[in-house]
């Protein structure tokens, strides 16, 4: 049996020796780039950063959270609303699994942790241009989390393996304040740089000093109204808004280019996510545009419609809604032909042109020889924005005289001519939602911009979205099941 | 590379032999018959103990040189008991019994035969019989229903299509019929789970698909571990070996000549309403809904197919998409002649429109159906040539398959070629080379969602052909016109497979045998597409004229050494001892290319430049662009002893050790022990039950592996992305280097038994097979980077019964009836999952309400303790009757789930009334009921064999039961999903549907548009412990019970007389009529009830298929 035994062994490993026994199923991968090959070297570092900005593409798309929930968007030719839009949430309906903001959370901490090693001593700018944009997109994405569920976990750490920290829900304050430590972070590194300079956007569409200010403005106010940060959030919103007007921007005086120009030669907007059709197809307002068969064919009024040939590239799914419409009062804002157009149909019967569907006009996307497609530069923050924001925050403070000088730049550039109304704080405020409401009518901002104004007393939201009215849905989203079963330390958002 | 070339030449180094020759001395002649009197052809008559052998001729005659008179013959041949005889004088006549095959078949267990009988492992074999007729280029198709516990799931009726997966006693896999309904280039679509078993095609591990069946002699499946664990690695999911003909030493040179030609036919299709039939109900529909759609725009601008819209000039009509008009309009635009001659000599049609009496309509029927679905017809031809000398054996064949499906322009064709040499330079070495070359050129159906279930339910209003004969491009290119496609989009695919192996067995002394063997297998695959420009006043695909090539390679040097030692210890201890060396290396390399906006329409090639400038916008013509190189190994040793004493008592052994690449280098190893014994208990001395001529006992217990995994599992993988024309590269999935090889451990007891001198044969089996370690992704908390990790994610249990019963009912001289039948019952529960804390440590699930206990509880996903597969959807109480009834309801109740503008609406009589399980007012997630299972629970087949003189009918049919399934085909077409262009089905306006007030105790809800984005979601409605699929509907008069009893099978085949054939200066010759598909017994009332997915979305239905056929032997 020994002898045997000696045979069996004999052919295979004595021939090939023992080494190669070892050796023989040692293969290195080929053809993926693994945790053992990644991160040696600092030019690894600049590549993944820009891979983490297609996350903040994607959030800044995505309009169930900045939008359906407010009064601006009702059904066209087709439906593609979620329940969110009928203010129909709870646990077991239209509820959320945010594992999407984490895993680009995730990314920034993972970068956070691997350039620990790196001194860069030959390009330090290099590393702190990579930190200062990893910070903020950390705090924008952490920003777009809270507004939407409020309370957050706090997860900073780079998770490599199976061992994922469990976490309660921090405050939103907390949430805020680690949001405001990202943000300082990131404007102290701009700052550190050897060739800064306030004025500089080296891109668009990546973070640069003036839209770190430019969110961090944002944060402070929705941190002073929304989580009662008093007047020292808005102090420190109205700096954050000079920052971002010191970095060189300038209104188009055309509103027409505000959003039809691409932001990389745009000079009103300080931050935008890229959109091209070659690169990513279509933005969100592809829902928005009218399609010809069945659509379009037999307005009166074709030629202006932002129609397309297929529903491939428009759904006709949103238009305008009648209340939103009503803001705009003044028959000579120069903004309405680029906000929404009406179809005009004519009756078959009475041969009489009746008025159709309400064309949103904004992000119409660009013409090409075969369709127009909705690839307009998606902009998450442009200098009228600022102003607005800026004139809210002095508002806020009871200074409704600089907040009318802001608004009116404003209006001024929409043909509206300077506010004349009254100029007390509540009259001033309403109207400072009002006018974001015409200015930035479908750029993804107006729920949480009711949020602001719901909290601080302005109005109230319940009463001002015709959907939510009746209702007592809470104004944040609940945690899907998901969320919730596999972290037993969470607990459901308030009121569900 | 060094490596395997240096165990290369050690494996040829042992191709040269010892010498040693035997000298012939006398001879024997005769003739081997059957009980009925008629030549045996084939049988081997071999010289007792000694050399020499050779096969009979057509008559059954043979002529055999033998070293002394007076020796013992043994014959043997498949289906027969073999016998032995003493050479006499004069001419030996023999007369061989037909056996039931089961009991005296030659198994292959692990790398060493035995006879069924001394087997310990549970084994299921199909002889040539069962592949003969078979109809479809894929052979896996003709096991269906043939082996109990062999389960082969088609969902698809395209030429050349695989089942996801072949699956044995349930898989390993939680997953093993996937969610995929349909298939994209000939791979099933939507995510599954692979748990096919391995399959070794003449000693070489390679997928079966594209193996032609006329030259599979036999194949045989092995499902437990006795017989698996030898093969380690890749064993868990059971092992099928395949064997091509080869050619029998001493035997007359024999050329055969096979032809078939199929026509298959459309079956089980939707039965969709003519167009006076949809225009009637589609705009009634519209006109009366209370669903918020834009009326005006579909009814009067064209916004579906049966809506109208004012031409304004002349030739509009003739190119619009539909082609419903108004009469008057298109005679004022186009002219009195104009219609006229459309009404005369096209077929269109005119009618008044049924919401507007005294308007008149004119449109046509597209009889798209009849366009799109064809018959189909096959030819396949043969031809083969086997022979042999005392010294060598060949087998040599060529085949040619052309499928046509029965969808327009779908089709696979193979060239195929086959060679099995045996070189027996001397008596104690063999060498074996097998050469198969295949090329395969089909054309499949792009995609399952676009191409089988939107673009095959265009409504019969909707124009497929402009005036000028040209094809319209479809209401969109995601439902596409199939004449459009096929006009404008050229793909050109084919795969070419080389495989070669060259084997020894080198009889180095007594019982001692070293068989080493290499192989290659080379597989080159390409795919060119080209998207030809479209006119200009069309709709424009998303990309234009776009072009691409992809390209994969892959390539598999395998190398087996094997010492064999066979002996007998005192006459009656058999014992063969095994030990050997596996050695496979695959590697890949894939490069794909893909450009758009192409400068011409006349080649496949690109040869565009790369960068173009669009709106002063520098833009990129490259839409696909990557390549990858992957590689593969593992190494395997293994043992295996066999022991009986006097064939009573039976002890089988093996182990295995085996490694694999893609595991860390800490867990590459593991070892996979068998142990299995068996008692012949009909063989003892006191056995005296003369009615039971066998009775075997076994049991088995075993481990096998399984190494599905990913080097980027183990190693973690970054991928690029692209922002602002950048290049960026992020984390694409965290790595888990712990993970281990999953096993598989099998404990199988069985019976073997047979009655009445093998008339009656029953094997059972049970088994309990736990796979534990699952190679799986496990969930993780949602604020992790990623969802999931992979991860040894707990064990999962499959346990059965599985019978095989033969019988060979009627036995006389000139008729025979054999029947036999297969029974298999299969549970798949999870036994364990890793902690986390939830009740069962259940991963996934949602909160539903428990009505027994009053309280919301955890259901569906994978828990501990619960059967795999559940489906859970939304009880449906009954439709309203009356406008009434549906406003009570809104008064007390909320459906959450409606689209978000029907809860606006809220119900209407024609709706469904849904169950508010948890009686709270609302319809949510939480009302989800259970319904029942997707899998089946039992399975099996039954093949009858009669025989009447030269006659031969076969008739074999399979079932399913215990199977839900979702109509979703039916579900779409009533609801219409989020468009208004999908046919509706007769059922829209038969006796079961509401469709007027009043309408009570329907089953169907009202037929409706846009159920999905504005109706009620009565039909597009999902439950998330449902099938959850967008072609399926989890609402519970949708989702009816899938058994069924499918005719397989009906082949009728007349061997020719002798006589007859004679003169053809043949030796025989064989024609047949074959129809398969017959047709179902089933209360399924979709597509396919061969459906364990939970979802029939309809698609590529099976066709049915009838064969006409000869062979011809010289």
């Amino acid at each position: 049996m020994q002898k045997i035994f000696n045979l069996l062994i004999l052919p295979t490993c004595l021939l090939i020796g023992l080494a190669g026994c070892k050796k023989m199923l040692n293969v290195a991968p080929q053809s993926s780039i693994t945790e053992q090959t990644y991160f040696k070297s600092e030019g690894d570092f600049d590549p993944y950063l820009t891979g983490i900005y297609p996350s903040m593409r994607s959030l800044a798309n995505n309009v169930t959270y900045g939008i359906e929930r407010s009064e601006e968007l009702v059904p066209a030719l087709n439906s593609r609303f979620t329940t969110a839009w009928s203010q129909i949430l709870s646990p077991s309906t239209g509820a959320l699994n945010y594992n999407a903001w984490y895993q680009a959370i995730g990314n920034c901490n993972l970068l956070f942790d691997k350039i620990k090693d790196f001194p860069f001593s030959t390009a330090p700018d290099t590393r702190a241009r990579i930190l200062a944009e990893t910070y903020a997109l950390r705090a924008y994405f952490y920003f777009h989390l809270t507004r939407i569920i409020g309370d957050a976990p706090i997860m900073l750490q780079a998770v490599v393996d199976e061992n994922v920290p469990l976490l309660a829900r921090s405050t939103a304050k907390d949430v805020m304040k680690q949001i405001f430590s990202d943000l300082d972070s990131s404007l102290l590194l701009f700052r550190s740089m050897s060739s800064f300079s306030v004025k500089a956007y080296p891109s668009k569409y990546r973070f640069a000093y003036g839209s770190v200010q430019a969110l961090k403005l944002d944060a402070k106010l929705w941190s002073a109204k929304v989580l009662g940060g008093g007047d020292a959030d808005l102090n420190d919103a109205i700096t954050a808004a000079s920052e971002v007007e010191a970095s060189g921007l300038t209104l188009n005086s055309d509103f027409g280019k505000v959003t039809s120009t691409r932001a990389a030669g745009n000079t009103e907007v300080a931050l935008a996510a890229y959109y091209l059709r070659d690169e990513t197809g279509a933005n969100y307002a592809l829902n928005a545009l009218p399609y010809l068969v069945g659509g379009a064919q037999g307005a009166v009024n074709i030629d202006s419609l932002p129609y397309v040939q297929t529903t491939s590239n428009g759904q006709g799914a949103y238009q305008m809604s009648p209340k939103s419409r009503a803001l705009f009062t003044n028959p000579k804002d120069k903004r309405i032909p680029y906000t929404w157009v009406t179809q005009r149909n004519i009756n078959p019967t009475t041969k009489d042109t009746v008025p159709g569907i309400s064309w949103i006009t904004k992000y119409t996307g660009t013409k090409y020889a075969d369709d127009r497609v909705s690839d307009n530069d998606i902009i998450m923050y442009r200098l009228a924005d600022i102003y607005l924001m800026k004139a809210e925050a002095y508002a806020g403070l009871g200074n409704t005289a600089d907040a009318i000088t802001y608004l009116n730049k404003v209006r001024n550039r929409a043909g509206t001519g300077n506010y004349t109304g009254a100029t007390d704080k509540p009259t001033v405020e309403k109207e400072l939602l009002d006018e974001r409401g015409r200015e930035l009518f479908f750029e993804n901002k107006r729920w949480y911009d009711l949020l602001r104004f719901h909290s601080a007393g302005t109005i109230n939201v319940y009463t001002y979205v015709p959907n939510l009215a009746g209702k007592n849905t809470p104004l944040y989203w609940p945690l899907n099941t998901t969320v919730l079963a596999n972290n037993k330390l969470l607990t459901q958002t308030q009121g569900y | 590379m060094k490596l395997s070339l240096r165990l290369l030449m050690l494996t040829a180094a042992f191709f040269i032999a010892a010498v040693s020759h035997g000298q012939p001395l006398s001879s024997v002649a005769g003739k081997v018959t059957d009980s009925a009197g008629k030549g045996i052809e084939g049988v081997t008559v071999k010289v007792k103990g000694g050399k020499g052998a050779t096969v009979t001729n057509a008559e059954g005659s043979f002529l055999l040189s033998v070293p002394r008179p007076g020796v013992t013959l043994v014959f043997s041949a498949v289906g027969f008991s073999p016998r032995e005889m003493r050479a006499s004088a004069g001419a030996l006549n023999v007369s061989l019994s037909r056996v039931i095959e089961n009991m005296q078949d030659v198994i292959i267990v692990g790398y060493t035969q035995q006879s069924r009988a001394r087997t310990t492992a549970s084994v299921s074999k199909l002889g040539p019989d069962e592949m003969k007729n078979a109809v479809d280029a894929n052979p896996v198709l003709a096991l269906q229903g043939k082996m109990a516990g062999v389960n082969i799931p088609v969902s698809s009726g395209q030429p050349g299509a695989s089942p996801v997966n072949i699956v044995i006693r349930g898989g390993t896999k939680l997953n093993p019929y996937g969610t995929g309904i349909g298939n994209s280039g000939g791979d099933a679509i939507g995510s599954s789970d692979a748990t096919s078993p391995l399959v070794i095609i003449d000693g070489v591990f390679r997928p079966m698909a594209d193996v032609n069946p006329y030259n599979i002699e036999s194949l045989q499946v092995m499902k437990d571990a006795a017989a698996t664990a030898i093969y380690g690695a890749r064993g868990a999911n059971g092992v099928v070996i395949v064997k091509t003909k080869s050619g029998k030493f001493n035997s007359r040179p024999r050329l055969s000549f096979n032809h078939r030609t199929t026509w298959e036919t459309a079956s089980r299709n939707l039965d969709y309403m003519d167009a006076t039939q949809y225009l009637k109900l589609a705009r009634t529909t519209v006109f009366n809904t209370h669903d918020a759609l834009d009326k005006n725009s579909l009814l009067n601008n064209g916004g579906f197919s049966a809506g109208t819209k004012v031409y304004t000039a002349k030739g509009q009509y003739g190119i619009n998409i539909n082609l419903t008009a108004l009469y008057d309009n298109v005679v004022a635009v186009e002219g009195q002649p104009f219609v006229d001659n459309l009404i005369k000599n096209k077929g269109y049609m005119t009618m008044d429109d049924p919401i507007k009496p005294g308007t008149k309509l004119l449109y046509a029927d597209n009889h798209y159906q009849d366009l799109i679905w064809l018959t189909g017809l096959t030819n396949n031809d043969n031809i083969s040539v086997d022979g042999g000398s005392d010294k060598a054996n060949y087998f040599m064949s060529a085949g040619y398959t052309d499928q046509a499906g029965t969808f327009i322009g779908t089709n696979y064709k193979r060239y195929d070629a086959l060679g099995n040499f045996g070189f027996k330079p001397v008596d104690n070495f063999k060498v074996d080379l097998m050469v198969n070359y295949q090329n395969i050129v089909p054309n499949y159906v792009a995609g399952f969602v676009n191409e089988l279930a939107r673009g095959t339910r265009i409504t019969p209003l909707i124009r497929v052909f402009k005036d000028n004969g040209d094809p319209m491009p479809g209401e969109l290119y995601t439902v596409p016109n199939r004449l459009h496609t096929l006009k404008y989009d050229q793909t050109r695919v084919s795969t070419e497979q080389f495989i070669s192996r060259l084997a020894g067995d080198w009889n180095i002394a007594g019982g001692l045998h070293f068989k080493p063997s290499v192989s290659y297998y080379a597989k080159d695959y390409r795919y060119l597409y080209m998207r030809k420009g479209t006119p200009a006043n069309e709709v424009q695909p998303s990309t234009q004229r776009q072009k691409n090539e992809s390209t994969t390679n892959t390539r598999q040097l395998m190398i087996d050494q094997i010492l064999q030692y066979d002996f007998t210890f005192r006459n009656d201890h058999h014992f063969t001892v095994l030990g050997g060396f596996n050695y496979t290396r695959n590697t890949g390399n894939t490069v794909n290319i893909g450009s758009q906006r192409a400068t011409n329409d006349y080649i496949f090639t690109i040869s565009e430049p790369p960068n173009t400038t669009i709106n002063g916008v520098t833009t990129t013509n490259v839409t696909d662009f990557s390549t990858s190189l992957t590689e593969t190994r593992s190494a395997s040793y293994f043992g295996q002893l066999n022991y009986d004493y006097d064939g009573r008592y039976l002890l089988s052994g093996a182990l295995r050790y085996d490694g694999f690449s893609n595991f860390a280098p800490e867990n590459k190893y593991a070892f996979f022990p068998s142990i299995s014994a068996g008692w012949n208990v009909a063989r003892e001395k006191f056995w005296h039950i003369t009615p039971i001529s066998t009775l075997k006992l076994r049991a088995s217990w075993g481990q096998a592996g399984n190494n599905d995994l990913n080097i980027t599992d183990t190693y973690g993988n970054y991928s690029t992305t692209t922002y602002a024309q950048g290049t960026g590269i992020v984390r694409a999935n965290l790595s888990n280097p712990n993970l281990k090889w999953e096993a598989t451990t099998t404990t199988d007891l069985g019976i073997e038994t047979s009655f009445f001198r093998d008339r009656l044969g029953l094997i059972v089996d049970y088994y309990n097979k736990v796979t534990s370690d699952r190679l799986a992704s496990k969930p993780l908390p949602s604020e992790a980077p990623f969802g999931s990790i992979p991860y040894n994610n707990g064990s999962l249990r499959n346990r059965g019964v599985e019978i095989e019963l033969s019988y060979a009912t009627l036995k006389s001289r000139s008729f025979t009836w054999t029947t036999s039948l297969a029974i298999a019952l299969n549970k798949t529960v999870i036994t364990k999952l890793p902690a986390n804390g939830r009740a069962k440590n259940r991963q996934g699930g949602d909160l539903i309400w428990d009505s027994k206990n009053k309280q919301l509880v955890e259901a569906g996903g994978y828990a501990e303790g619960e059967r795999v597969g559940g489906l859970w959807g939304y009880k449906v109480l009954g439709v309203f009757a009356t406008e009434a009834d549906a406003a009570a309801w809104n008064a007390k109740v909320k459906d959450n789930l409606a689209s978000p503008s029907g809860i606006t609406v809220g119900k209407h009589a024609g709706d469904y009334i849904f169950q508010d399980t948890n009686g709270d007012g609302i319809i949510d997630a939480k009302d989800q009921v259970f319904m029942g299972w997707r899998t089946p629970l039992i399975m099996g087949g039954m093949q009858n064999n009669l025989s009447y003189k030269g006659f031969s009918l076969r008739v074999a049919v399979d079932f399913s039961m215990g199977h839900l399934i979702s109509n979703g085909a039916l579900a779409r077409s009533l609801g219409q999903g989020r468009a208004y262009n999908e046919g509706a089905p007769k059922t829209a306006l038969g006796s079961d549907i509401w469709q007027k007030e009043g309408d009570a105790g329907k089953k169907y809800a009202r037929f409706s548009f846009a159920d999905y984005d504005f109706g009620q979601r009565n039909y597009l409605r999902n439950a998330t412990l449902g099938t959850n699929y967008t072609y399926s509907s989890d609402v519970s008069p949708l989702l009816e019970k899938g058994d069924f009893l499918a005719f397989r099978e009906v082949t009728l085949s007349y061997e020719l007389k002798a006589a007859v054939v004679k003169k053809m200066h043949a030796s025989a010759m064989n024609v047949f009529v074959t129809v398969n598909n017959l047709g179902y017994l089933t209360k399924y009332t979709g597509q396919n009830p061969e459906t364990y997915t939970g979802v029939d979305g309809g698609g590529y239905p099976r066709p049915r298929q009838y064969s006409l056929g000869a062979t011809l032997k010289f």
